[in-house]
């Protein structure tokens, strides 16, 4: 008893968080609008953060776009919020991979899946060799075990 | 590859490793220490001009045997130290490829395979292809969670299918078969349509963009490609959420049925241009898939078929509580049984009865008001041929009164105008006696799609001549004349008289609707 009352007291004194980037950059977000991550609300309402929430696997201008989508997400209309997420997320290949391990390892589904849907967009309908060129792989595969993929599925490749 | 022992040998010069021919005929092999071999490699690999160098010295080294046979074995040595040397060189280049893709590539397995999912099968099999540590991902079972084989190229047969729901295993949730249709063309139609989570939440699709005719390629799936979901009592078909299927010409329904039969958790089913019947399919529906939320069927015949019967409907409504979304377009629909379907789904959202034939729009009367009133959001009935223009009026007047208030897309547009009253041969393109305007001015939250023929007003009822359609005055004249015989043919023969809506069999319909609610319950006593 006496323990949730304290943890509701902490949730309600605390209204805002700082969450530090792994670079040391710091953001201001309502605890409301950062209860949209999962960890960040589990650790509030286990009452460890008393301001600062260190977010060490992030750097300051991927937090800052993860924020951005917090603050837009905490209120509006579903058909505005679509267009804004569109929006959103036209950025370089390389912050969109950014934004997905932020979101996962901040547990904001509703953001995760915007950026695997949209990575995954990108895979549609590419050869294999534009998957290879567009995100930089390159085949590690005998010609064999290559023949053997392709012969698997040959359905894919006609 | 041999273990390289280190030996006794006293091999002083490091180009040549034995003091003794190794290729000589007999002559015991005699293994390198590896310091040795390196050195050699080494000196092989820092050959400037590798191919002239070697050529002359294998030149050398033959003629200085004298037997034939220690030729050859010297040509033979070549060829397999060569080989050797090539498979070793692929080796490591294909191990630096690993890492580098595993070094460059930003998202954890799970992520990728997460990615994965949400791409159409073909696309999966070339990410697949691509590399090992992606075609490691694509071996994950929740990659196939989303099957997607409406591929362009009709090259997806049945094994295809079976192999993809068996790599599922126990994650298979959604299933797409078959030839897609072409999208509808309106932009804004899909735009509008492309939101409503309320029912989508799971799948997020926008519900409603395609319409037009199946291509001419036919798909190479048979009846039985659905087979696969009703083996081993039909455990793959349990854990199915999502089935469309579009334009499988071989489908018929004892195999749709059959499939259907075992999909006893689908949330949303999906059947475009396939020849099988309205009312079995829905029957099937209604026995066994309790859990519904999205049924969305367009015939591949338009207005042919006549199957749906009221006790179909009553069993749909009865079966199938929390179906939100339904579209049944191009079938021949009669009003009394539609009524019963938009009347008896509680949760009932979104309406598309777009291309049916035989509704005259009848079945709306009533609908937004008295003790269940329908919390409709969408309703599409465009290009039905048989829907009156008066019916549409009187719903409109409906909207405007206040009803509907969750109404917020509505599509009358029709290609060939709306229906008059008596007689569906005469078309009104231009029908001003909607109040389509006051609608978009007064109930701004509603997206009104009234698009009709650009030829200007075409009202032809019996009192009028062509030459007074144009001027304003004999319009509002026809529009009253329209409303005029309208409310006062309560009893009026001509409404069950219309050849074209097929609603004869119907008694008092008029007054049946006007005391909407009573009609309904002995309707639905008849369950």
């Amino acid at each position: 008893m006496a323990a949730v009352a304290s943890t509701s007291a902490v949730t309600q004194a605390l209204k805002t968080v700082v969450l530090k980037s792994s670079d040391g950059e710091e953001f201001v977000v309502e605890s409301l609008v950062a209860n949209q991550s999962e960890t960040i609300k589990n650790m509030i309402e286990d009452g460890c953060v008393q301001s600062d929430v260190p977010v060490p696997n992030v750097v300051g201008s991927v937090l800052a776009k993860v924020v951005e989508y917090w603050n837009r997400h905490s209120s509006g209309k579903e058909e505005e919020l679509m267009e804004w997420d569109k929006e959103f997320l036209k950025v370089d290949r390389d912050v969109l991979f950014d934004l997905m391990n932020a979101a996962n390892f901040l547990s904001t589904k509703p953001l995760l899946d915007l950026c695997c849907q949209a990575v995954a967009d990108t895979i549609k309908d590419m050869s294999v060799e534009d998957v290879r060129d567009y995100f930089g792989i390159e085949s590690d595969f005998t010609e064999e075990e290559e023949a053997k993929i392709r012969h698997d599925n040959k359905w894919a490749f006609e | 590859m041999d273990p390289l022992l280190s030996s006794s040998s006293s091999s002083s010069a490091p180009k040549r490793p034995c003091p003794r021919d190794p290729l000589a005929a007999g002559g015991p092999r005699v293994p390198l220490d590896p310091a040795a071999m390196d050195r050699l490699l080494e000196a092989f690999l820092s050959l400037s001009d590798p191919s002239l160098a070697l050529d002359h010295s294998l030149e050398r080294l033959i003629s200085s045997r004298v037997l034939e046979s220690d030729r050859d074995r010297a040509i033979e040595g070549a060829i397999r130290v060569g080989s050797a040397l090539l498979e070793a060189a692929k080796r490591s280049a294909r191990k630096r490829a690993s890492k580098h893709n595993s070094a460059s590539w930003p998202l954890p397995p799970d992520l990728t395979v997460k990615v994965f999912s949400m791409l159409d099968t073909q696309s999966l099999c070339h990410a697949a292809a691509a590399c090992s540590m992606f075609n490691k991902c694509a071996t994950d079972p929740l990659c196939y969670a989303n099957i997607d084989l409406t591929v362009a190229v009709p090259k997806v047969n049945n094994m295809v299918v079976s192999t993809m729901i068996q790599r599922a295993g126990k994650n298979l949730q959604s299933l797409k078969l078959g030839i897609r249709p072409s999208p509808t063309s309106t932009a804004e139609f899909s735009q509008a349509m492309s939101t409503p989570k309320s029912s989508m939440d799971t799948f997020g699709l926008p519900w409603n963009e395609k319409r037009s005719r199946p291509r001419r390629e036919s798909s190479v799936l048979t009846r039985s490609c659905l087979l696969a979901l009703s083996v081993d009592g039909g455990t793959s078909g349990a854990l199915l959420r999502r089935l469309h299927l579009y334009n499988i010409d071989k489908m018929d329904n004892s195999s749709l049925c059959t499939a259907l039969v075992a999909c006893q958790s689908l949330l949303d089913l999906e059947l475009i241009g396939l020849h099988v019947e309205l009312r079995r399919t829905l029957d099937v529906v209604s026995t066994h898939c309790h859990s519904i939320e999205r049924l969305f069927f367009e015939s591949s015949d338009t207005g042919r078929d006549d199957s749906l019967k009221s006790p179909t409907c009553i069993g749909l409504v009865n079966g199938c509580p929390n179906l939100t979304t339904l579209a049944l377009r191009g079938f021949k629909l009669h009003d009394h049984k539609v009524r019963i379907l938009v009347k008896g789904f509680r949760y009932l959202r979104f309406v598309d009865f777009s291309t049916s034939y035989s509704i005259t729009g009848m079945f709306l009367r009533n609908l937004g008001n008295g003790t269940n009133p329908l919390a409709l959001e969408v309703l599409v009935l465009r290009d039905c041929l048989h829907l009156k223009e008066v019916e549409v009026s009187r719903f409109l007047s409906a909207v405007l009164d206040g009803d509907f208030k969750t109404l917020r897309y509505l599509d009358i547009s029709n290609k060939d105008g709306l229906s008059a009253n008596n007689d569906w041969n005469y078309r009104c393109y231009n029908p001003s006696v909607i109040p389509i305007s006051r609608v978009l001015k007064e109930r701004p939250d509603i997206c009104l799609m009234a698009n009709f023929p650009p030829e200007g007003s075409f009202i032809d009822i019996e009192h009028f001549s062509d030459s007074e359609i144009s001027s304003s005055t004999s319009f509002q004249m026809m529009a009253a004349a329209v409303f005029g015989s309208y409310s006062t043919s309560s009893s009026d023969s001509s409404y069950s008289s219309d050849p074209g809506s097929g609603n004869e069999d119907v008694h008092d319909v008029n007054f049946a609707f006007y005391g909407a609610d009573s009609y309904d319950e002995m309707e639905f006593q008849l369950a």
